[in-house]
């Protein structure tokens, strides 16, 4: 049978982008098995209704309407950082795309330590590859060669907490340097789908016009959307190992799903040394 | 943004072959023309999910459906040689249920061993042999169609 947890993580998740949700207009969605009413009044603040309950903390940073999950209905005990190429006029605003993923919403967290994947699924076989874990953070850091995110590819990705990740990317695209940063959040719909919500926002290149600016945007976007559609097509036709054989060429996988496991347990349970010094695979 | 239903899709399992309750024997699980050489396919009509493919060498091999690394289903697979390669990590698997190859790794793991099952093939069908108390195929067994 399948093993599925018992809860949907705790932490912070993105509802949308900022501007989706304009002032005096109440939008909603669906998430962790509840329809979830969002509305900006007045003084510019946000209301979330998860259900009928309005006590879920929100936060507006990054762009990003975000909510507190937690089944102990417990203060956060952290928020992401504040990401500067957020306000800055030297990068573009983030473009968004978003679809549905029918299997539990860890099925995305294993890609963090998962180098083994990038070949066979992605067609990009790493150079390096690191990974760390400190607190309620992981990062990965990864070189590569990909014919559909770039040459001479760097990426540094962080999830802070169980569900928003962020990632700095360098890329060589027809000879010349281009820097983007990526969003990949997710929201459970139930414990056995999510919706995925990521974004793309690319250093601005002097020069280029508002159309082209626009439209290279999107060609990253789609280009993202190709690669989670590689993802998407293995993740919903697989089984989950609780425990799997690894090889001496596998990433630390173990490691991974212990440190994210502190978000499925009530904070007294969460065992110690879940940290990972940064360390090459 | 979404305005997507709450659905909750049955997610797909590896069933315990022991809880089916059916007779050992021959199971017809597929015509030999649905099988081409160098093809696989997913078999769900029987007491487990499995995977049947034929090799280059025209043999036909089945495992367990979902692979013991990551659990992909190996139906989504390349047939390599004789040898079925799993889509996710590109793990490859011989007929026997050994791993005999990890593109990316020095050793193999001496645990990566699956499941196999035993594949006949006469007057154009496709048998797989199911045992209830899991003994070698008896080629004069049973067949269930």
């Amino acid at each position: 049978m399948n093993d599925l947890p018992d809860r949907f993580p705790r932490g912070w998740f993105v509802l949308g982008h900022q501007r989706d949700f304009p002032v005096g207009e109440t939008k909603t969605i669906f998430g962790f098995n509840n329809k979830i009413l969002i509305s900006r009044i007045e003084d510019g603040s946000v209301a979330v209704d998860v259900g009928g309950d309005t006590s879920w903390p929100v936060l507006e940073i990054n762009q990003m309407v975000m909510v507190w999950h937690d089944v102990e209905k417990q203060d956060p005990d952290f928020t992401p950082d504040k990401i500067e190429e957020c306000y800055s006029d030297d990068w573009s605003d983030y473009g968004m795309a978003s679809f549905i993923v029918k299997n539990n919403c860890r099925e995305l967290i294993d890609n963090m330590a998962d180098k083994g994947h990038f070949g066979p699924v992605h067609q990009a076989p790493f150079e390096g590859f690191w990974n760390e874990a400190k607190d309620h953070t992981y990062t990965q850091e990864m070189t590569a060669d990909s014919p559909i995110l770039g040459r001479d590819l760097f990426s540094q990705a962080r999830y802070e907490g169980p569900a928003y990740m962020t990632t700095y990317m360098s890329a060589v695209h027809d000879g010349a340097k281009v820097e983007s940063r990526l969003l990949v959040s997710h929201i459970p719909l139930t414990l056995t789908s999510f919706v995925i919500n990521f974004g793309v926002m690319v250093k601005k290149v002097p020069g280029m016009s508002a159309e082209d600016e626009a439209a290279f945007i999107q060609g990253y976007v789609d280009a993202n959307n190709f690669a989670f559609g590689q993802d998407v097509a293995i993740w919903e036709n697989k089984i989950y190992i609780p425990d799997p054989v690894v090889c001496d060429g596998d990433g630390p996988l173990h490691k991974l799903r212990k440190w994210y496991g502190q978000f499925l347990v009530n904070r007294a349970d969460i065992p110690s040394g879940l940290d990972l010094e940064k360390r090459e695979f | 943004m979404t305005d997507q239903e709450l659905i909750a899709p049955e997610l797909p399992e590896q069933k315990d072959p022991a809880t089916s309750g059916l007779e050992s024997g021959w199971y017809k699980v597929a015509k030999s023309e649905d099988i081409p050489l160098k093809k696989a396919i997913q078999i769900d009509d029987f007491p487990t999910q499995i995977v049947v493919w034929r090799g280059e060498d025209a043999v036909l091999r089945s495992l367990d459906l979902y692979c013991k690394h990551m659990g992909a289903s190996l139906a989504c697979g390349e047939v390599e040689e004789n040898s079925i390669q799993c889509p996710f990590h590109a793990w490859r698997w011989a007929g026997d249920g050994q791993c005999d190859k990890i593109p990316y790794a020095k050793k193999i793991p001496a645990k990566a061993i699956t499941r196999s099952w035993e594949v006949s093939e006469n007057d154009g069908m496709i048998y797989v042999w199911f045992d209830r108390d899991q003994k070698p195929a008896d080629p004069n067994g049973q067949k269930f169609n």
